[in-house]
């Protein structure tokens, strides 16, 4: 009689225990290495930074901020340019409101001025560090017609694709270290002729708190389509790409790691522009990479094309027979190995970089440049629909109305619906709210023809 | 009328010279039963029979054979001679028969309705010592005694039953059953006749009887060898060849043809075993035997078939019903992995045949006198526990293995030896700052934590003092206030002294042996040299004690076999005996268990699992004799008594709010606890996580299996709770028990304890429990058992090599000693990493992450032990939440205030070091070390896999001050006292908590103080032109102290309970006689 109670009993704890192990098991805890970020994160913190580099004195590069909190916020700015002078100052940013900085003017105080009043020296690059005391700042680094976020912490891993260093290109990397620790860098290259290291880009310093620019023309020298993938081997650094082209500014965002999808939403199928999406493949593999265009009611096929180890690649978008001139592309790109991604637009004669867009559940609509907007559209990049928010910023601290919109699965609509101000002229200042973080907002900048400008807009990281 | 008796022939059978024909003749002569003839078959060598016969037995007749063909044949031709006789007595030549055997055999024949009757054997020389009484058999043919080898007669065995064989000898068989099997099988010449034909007749329904009562002494000249098998067919084989060939054909015609079939391939599957261990142990004998016998069978196939025909035309029992009167399982392969258990390999290879085992040997007067293990385990001398040997002679036999107490003593040495040889470099080495191996502080210093009113932990605290302060410090008594011996001591003996303790927990349920074996099983287990290995001394503490409270929570649970004798008459306390009451006996109980818990909080948890672990088993399977009642006030009165000992505890954790489960340890970070294929294994480490990791751990699992009656209750209990540790521990591990978090290194020690007490039961199971269990996948998992169990031991001997049980030689901590920065004021570093890498006690921030300060260097003997109640220092744990959630970018500025000059966040206790040193690898929160790169006021100024260390560049001190209209804080005071000179209107800062508990004074006057928005206090000095000279004061009313003094009186308290007031009672007398005296003086005046 015992030994039937006793089976119950071992049974029960089998079943228990090994419940337990298949539990725990089938659960793989990895250790988090990212630190959490955007809006969301950020609008409560006790205090935040963001970090800007690449920002030229040439064609005067400006950082726009804006306040997304209710309440107003101090910001300490550090402005360091390529020459080691440094200038800090603080501004007072009320709720909901704006200021532009421009390194190239605070880096001319009196003492560098010479008595008829020009700068005995003027700094090439600037890098600006901002501490804010407080969360729900956000800004934009505009140089020309190209912008890109400010970054709230650096990066250990660094890729971009789609550099041109032929006569007449120039190419850069913009580094700022934010951290009060020396960085220490390699930087590689893939290009047609497949991978390189260049021997005086590998152990390179940046000090703390400076800012560096590296040429990449004098290491890639005369090619098309280069891939940079930069490895931080100490510290963190904010990093950009930046791409002058026959005297056309754009900068290269990056990303921090290949991807098998990459999203570009927004690409120009406009007549008289070329669009191409320039691909590496960092690998040691083959990468099979497939491109899904959705334009409108057209069907089109998929694009694929395939990427040796360690070389690079492109599928031109416009023009293309395959596909018809009607506006703005969605496309979304699939790779079965992980590979770098870059969009060219441009004209034929010169280009301007963008680089893949991330799904986010929030974002700042600001006409950050002054040109207005050709085009906002929102992606969901999830096979479920979300709904999508549009909150208006008004003066003084008000917030006037939301609005919603469904977006089905892999969907791709126009925001022109919900901001009110008119694309094409100055507009307002929006925040673009999803329910997942599937979603891609992605903006155009006034040209001709239309959409050779992609940038993003802000999801405060 | 008168009523005659049945007529019975005796037939003797006598071969060759028949050295005890007439002793045999003579007895069948001298029968008191009347109708009794006997015949004398003189099979084949005749000379002289009829003579001797006829000089003892004028009366009997003999008939000569022409040639031997063997006894059945001989008994064949004689029942043809024979007509209307009742009953066939079949002798050998070689037996002696009491004068009233036939009688009695006659009889029980009759009263039970036998086919055939079975006399009691004893020896020929001694007729105290039994042979046979009756035998059986098993499905394979295989014979069995019922009786022990040398069972001497009392008359124990005089119970008239039935058996399955009758043995050869002496066998009286009814005529007409004799005449209806057709007498023997002629096949069988010799040696298996007598199971063939019991066989038979219990196929055809007839019962075997003993007759106990009728007694024949039986020479077995055939069977022990001292005649050779002479018959027809039978000249060329051993008898062990007849044996295997006779009892394989038994067994192929005495089945149904796919019960046959079905038998005889589970048989070749044994029989291909035995040959391969003859083959290994060279005993070709054995393997030709058998093979030949297989070889015989084949030959005489059509002969089996004959038989089986012919058996199924008689058969009245159903094999099923056949089955039911036979033993179970397979007897030789039972006798082999008994043996082997018990006295080794080349005894067990010698089961086969029977007569190798009857060899006497002398027993030496050192081994009758060694039987018992004690010295080192029983609190008394005791035997050894294996009394009922199935061959009592064999355990006399110097082949034992382990069962006497030299070998016991000399293995434990060889142990002992072992160890003190893998930790030879641990008495000497520099311990590194790993694990809890912080340097203690001095003896009074140690005592002075306890009793403290501030301790500098985190930002400083007025919580009371750890009760670990207070045991290390009493600890320190006994090694003359060298501290710096104890952690020595810790990692050397703590593991041995749980290995005793197992063996204790053991005691009463296994033998010496087993005891023995599970004491090294659990000095083999992995957590007990990672434990080492890691400098976890607390985990140490609680693998040395969990044993001997485990043992006792089942004492007080009334566990079978557990509380030998029962509790003591209650005695008032303080008497002599009183510990020897229940009351005393929980007494020690609890405080057993606050002295662990007091060194290792988590260790009640386990106390928690141990007494659920009972009472959730006796749910299922009740202990019909327990008187035990109440487990949960059992376990409230623990807890809460155990919390009355360890006041100052208590209070912490009551104050700590929600971080008052913390006290049983800090949850770990999930992704560098160990998987739960190695938590099944017991390991927690570098050391165990390989394959042969599984092998104890399966040894517990089929000991578990083996067990059986109240070993099996107990193995079941610890089986229970091996399986709720395990499942806590998992739970924990995976942090899904939210906040609650006991150390799971120490569950792993109530883990270890159970494994290592279930293959102790274990071997005791091999020992007793086996032989009562049929055959099947028990014998098999006893092979295994005990191949698991030498195989596990094995790599011990590897972890020897280092002499330090792979504790490193260095740690990561000590490479720091340089960031101390020459500033003055003090300062504070802050260790971040795991908890089980973390060298000193803190709070948990998140998984997988702890935050603890050091002040002025590195963690040392005020940092062992930490309040759950993380009071002002939840700033620090705030603020690294912070950054941690990418809340803040100015850590460095939140910790300034604080002191904090540098960050250190840890990966592994001590650098790995390819080929010195290897350590477990337990990273901190990835994005941790992501948010300390990313903040603006820190810098990186050392990077290992093993370490990150970030410098504060708002460093200030921990004591600073700020000039007049000046915002800039600069350290003051030095780094030794708190006192200096001061600059007038300046302002002090502070970063001591609790901020009343410190005053500022100016030239011996208190300074104001503020703390508007801020835990540090800001001082103002006085404007005063004079030389200004302050000194920050600590102001605390010494209520810790008050309650360390209480909890360390109530300890004593007790301790003068069992028995010691008595003693002392001449003390308190003498006052008494003293004071009585003065009174009966004043009284007189």
């Amino acid at each position: 009689m015992s030994s039937l109670r006793r089976i119950p009993l071992l049974v029960v704890l089998a079943v228990l225990l090994a419940a337990t192990g298949v539990a725990a098991t089938l659960r793989h805890p990895t250790n988090p290495s990212t630190l959490p970020n955007g809006l969301s994160v950020s609008i409560n913190a006790e205090s935040t930074a963001l970090y800007c580099t690449g920002l030229s004195s040439a064609s005067p590069g400006r950082i726009s901020f804006f306040n997304t909190a209710n309440a107003a916020r101090k910001l300490s700015v550090s402005v360091v340019s390529d020459l080691g002078r440094t200038w800090t100052g603080t501004i007072e940013l009320a709720a909901h409101a704006g200021q532009v900085v421009q390194p190239k003017v605070v880096d001319a105080p009196a003492s560098h001025r010479s008595k008829s009043g020009r700068v005995t020296t003027v700094a090439v690059n600037y890098g600006v560090a901002v501490q804010i005391s407080g969360g729900g700042v956000v800004a934009d680094e505009i140089q020309g017609n190209s912008a890109v976020p400010c970054v709230s912490q650096g990066v250990t891993r660094w890729y971009a694709a789609g550099f041109n260093t032929l006569v007449g290109s120039d190419a850069y990397l913009s580094l700022y270290n934010p951290t009060g620790t020396e960085a220490v860098l390699n930087v590689s290259a893939v290009g047609a002729t497949g991978f390189s290291a260049p021997q005086n880009l590998q152990g390179v310093s940046v000090p703390a708190h400076a800012q560096e620019e590296i040429d990449l023309g004098r290491n890639v020298v005369n090619t098309t389509n280069v891939a940079i993938g930069v490895k931080v081997l100490r510290g963190s650094l904010a990093i950009v790409g930046e791409e002058d082209s026959v005297g056309t500014l754009s900068f290269n965002q990056g990303v921090q790691a290949p991807q098998t999808h990459a999203w570009f939403p927004a690409v120009t199928t406009a007549n008289g522009a070329t669009a191409e999406i320039r691909l590496s493949n960092p690998n040691n593999k083959i990468a099979h990479v497939s491109l899904d265009v959705t334009l409108g009611n057209y069907k089109i096929a998929p694009q694929t094309t395939t990427l040796g180890p360690f070389t690079t690649g492109d599928i031109t978008i416009t023009p293309n027979s395959a596909i018809p001139v009607a506006g703005y592309a969605s496309v979304s790109l699939h790779s079965d190995v992980p590979v770098v991604a870059g969009l060219a637009t441009g004209t034929g004669t010169w280009i301007a970089l963008s680089s893949p867009q991330t799904p986010s559940s929030s974002y700042v609509v600001r006409d950050f440049t002054g040109l207005g907007f050709d085009a906002a559209s929102v992606t969901n990049t999830s096979s479920h629909s979300v709904t999508v928010h549009v909150t208006t910023y008004a003066a003084k601290g008000q917030v006037v109305v939301t609005r919603g919109i469904n977006v089905a699965g892999g969907a791709t609509v126009t925001l022109s619906s919900l901001i009110s101000s008119p694309l094409t002229r100055p507009a307002g200042t929006y925040l673009v709210t999803s329910s997942r973080r599937s979603a891609i907002v992605t903006l155009t900048l006034p040209s001709h023809p239309r959409g050779l400008y992609v940038v993003a807009p802000l999801d405060g990281r | 009328m008168d009523s005659r008796a049945p007529a019975v022939v005796a037939v003797i059978v006598t071969t060759g010279s028949g050295p005890g024909l007439e002793a045999a003749a003579a007895s069948i002569a001298a029968q008191n039963y009347e109708e009794l003839s006997l015949l004398v078959v003189a099979n084949g060598d005749a000379v002289r029979v009829a003579e001797r016969v006829a000089s003892v037995a004028p009366r009997a007749f003999v008939r000569v054979l022409e040639e031997n063909r063997g006894f059945g044949p001989a008994c064949n031709e004689a029942a043809l001679m024979v007509e209307g006789s009742a009953f066939f007595l079949f002798c050998h030549d070689d037996v002696r028969l009491e004068p009233d055997a036939a009688q009695l055999m006659v009889e029980a024949a009759f009263r039970t309705n036998a086919g055939i009757v079975t006399p009691k054997f004893v020896s020929y020389e001694d007729p105290l010592v039994l042979l046979h009484v009756g035998q059986t058999s098993d499905r394979f043919g295989v014979v069995r005694e019922r009786i022990e080898l040398g069972e001497i007669d009392h008359g124990q065995q005089d119970l008239e039953r039935d058996v399955f064989v009758a043995p050869g000898g002496v066998t009286l068989v009814r005529a007409d059953l004799f005449s209806t099997l057709r007498g023997f099988d002629p096949l069988i010449t010799l040696l298996g006749e007598d199971l063939d034909l019991c066989w038979r007749a219990q196929v055809a329904g007839a019962r075997i009887v003993v007759a106990p009562l009728a007694k024949v002494a039986h020479r077995e000249t055939i069977a022990t060898g001292e005649r050779p098998t002479g018959a027809l067919g039978a000249r060329r084989a051993s008898r062990q060849d007849l044996q295997r060939r006779h009892q394989l054909l038994v067994v192929a015609s005495g089945w149904h043809r796919r019960t046959a079939w079905w038998t005889l391939a589970l048989l070749m599957v044994l029989d291909v075993f035995e040959v391969t261990i003859a083959l290994i142990g060279g005993d070709m004998d054995r393997a030709g035997a058998i093979a030949g016998s297989w070889r015989w069978l084949m030959k005489h196939r059509r002969r089996a078939r004959q038989r089986r025909r012919q058996m199924n035309s008689l058969r009245v029992l159903s094999d099923s019903e056949l089955h039911r009167l036979q033993i179970g399982g397979a007897v030789r392969l039972r006798q082999f992995v008994v043996t082997f258990a018990r006295e080794g390999y080349d005894r067990a290879r010698g089961i086969l045949p029977v007569e190798v085992t009857r060899d006497h040997e002398a027993i030496t007067e050192s081994e009758e006198a060694g039987v018992g293990f004690a010295a080192a385990f029983s609190e008394d001398e005791e035997f050894d526990e294996i009394a009922e040997s199935e061959q009592f002679e064999i355990r006399t036999r110097p082949s034992r293995i382990m069962t006497s107490f030299r070998a016991q003593a000399i293995l434990i040495a060889v142990v002992a030896l072992l160890w003190f040889i893998g930790s030879r470099n641990l008495v000497s080495m520099q311990l590194p700052l790993v694990g809890r191996l912080a340097p203690l502080d001095s003896w009074w210093s140690t005592w002075r934590h306890f009793f403290a009113s501030w301790s500098s932990n985190g930002v400083g605290t007025g919580t009371p003092g750890m009760p670990g302060y207070g045991v290390l410090a009493f600890a320190g008594t006994f090694v003359l206030g060298r501290m710096g011996a104890l952690p020595r001591l810790a990692l050397i003996f703590t593991v041995p002294v749980g290995a005793i303790g197992v063996g204790r927990l053991l005691k009463d349920r296994a033998s010496n042996r087993a005891r023995l074996i599970g004491a090294l099983a659990y000095a083999a287990m992995p957590l007990g040299l990672n434990s080492i290995g890691q400098g976890r001394v607390d985990v140490l503490f609680a693998v040395a004690s969990l044993p001997y409270v485990v043992r006792r929570v089942f004492e007080l649970m009334d566990v079978p076999g557990f509380r030998r004798h029962p509790y003591s008459e209650p005695v008032p306390f303080g008497h002599r005996g009183w510990r020897t009451t229940e009351a005393g006996q929980r007494m020690t109980l609890i405080m057993i268990v606050a002295l662990s818990t007091a060194m290792t909080p988590a260790t009640l948890i386990a106390v928690g699992l141990v007494i659920v672990g009972v009472t959730l088993s006796r749910l299922f399977e009740p202990d019909p004799e327990s008187v035990f009642r109440g487990s949960p006030r059992f376990l409230g009165s623990l807890v809460f008594n155990v919390a009355i000992f360890l006041l100052p505890m208590t209070l912490d954790v009551i104050f700590a709010g929600r971080r008052s489960l913390e006290i049983f340890g800090l949850p770990r970070g999930p992704w560098s606890v160990p998987s739960f294929s190695l938590l099944l294994r017991d390991v927690d480490g570098t050391f165990g996580a390989t394959w042969w990791g599984w092998l104890l751990p399966a040894a517990a699992l089929l000991a578990l299996i083996l067990c059986r009656g109240d070993r099996r209750r107990v193995a079941t209990k610890l089986a229970t709770i091996a399986a709720l540790t395990l499942i806590l521990v998992t739970l924990v591990s995976r942090h899904w028990l939210g906040s609650f978090s006991p150390d799971i290194d120490v569950l792993l020690a109530l883990y270890a304890v159970t494994l290592a007490s279930l293959v102790g039961l274990g071997i005791g199971a091999l020992e007793h429990d086996l032989r009562d269990a049929g055959f099947g996948w028990r014998q098999v998992a006893a092979v295994l058992s005990i191949a698991t169990i030498v195989v596990a031991s094995l790599p011990f001997l590897q972890s020897l090599g280092s002499g330090r049980f792979d504790l490193p030689t260095t740690s990561v901590a000590e490479s720091l000693s340089a960031l101390a920065p020459s500033s003055a004021g003090g300062y504070r570093v802050l260790w971040l990493g795991d908890p089980s890498v973390v060298p000193l006690a803190g709070w948990t921030v998140a998984p997988g992450l702890e935050a603890a300060t050091s002040t002025d260097g590195l963690p040392g003997g005020s940092t062992l032990f930490s309040s759950p109640d993380s009071g002002t220092s939840d700033v620090i744990m705030q603020a690294v939440s912070s950054a941690m959630n990418g809340h803040t970018v100015r850590l460095g500025a939140l910790l300034a205030p604080a002191g904090i000059s540098a960050i250190v966040l840890m990966n592994s206790g001590a650098p790995e070091l390819a080929g010195v040193q290897n350590v477990p690898l337990r990273s901190a929160p990835g994005v941790m070390a992501t948010a300390l790169n990313d903040q603006s006021d820190l810098s990186l100024v050392l990077q290992t896999p093993s370490v990150e260390v970030f410098s504060n560049s708002l460093f200030h001190g921990i004591v600073a001050a700020s000039q007049p209209g000046s915002a800039t804080l600069t350290p003051l005071f030095s780094t030794t006292s708190n006192s200096g000179p001061l600059v007038p209107g300046s302002t002090v800062v502070a970063g001591l908590a609790p901020a009343g508990a410190f005053a500022l004074t100016v030239n011996g006057k208190p300074a104001a103080r503020s703390t508007y928005r801020t835990w540090t206090p800001y001082y103002q000095v006085p404007t005063t032109p004079t030389t200004l000279r302050g000194a920050l004061v600590l102001h605390q009313f010494p209520l810790n102290g008050i309650i360390a003094l209480f909890t360390l009186g109530m300890w004593a308290i007790v301790w003068l309970g069992f028995g010691w007031i008595h003693r002392l009672e001449w003390l308190f007398t003498g006052r008494r006689r003293r004071a009585r005296a003065r009174g009966e003086r004043v009284r007189d005046e």
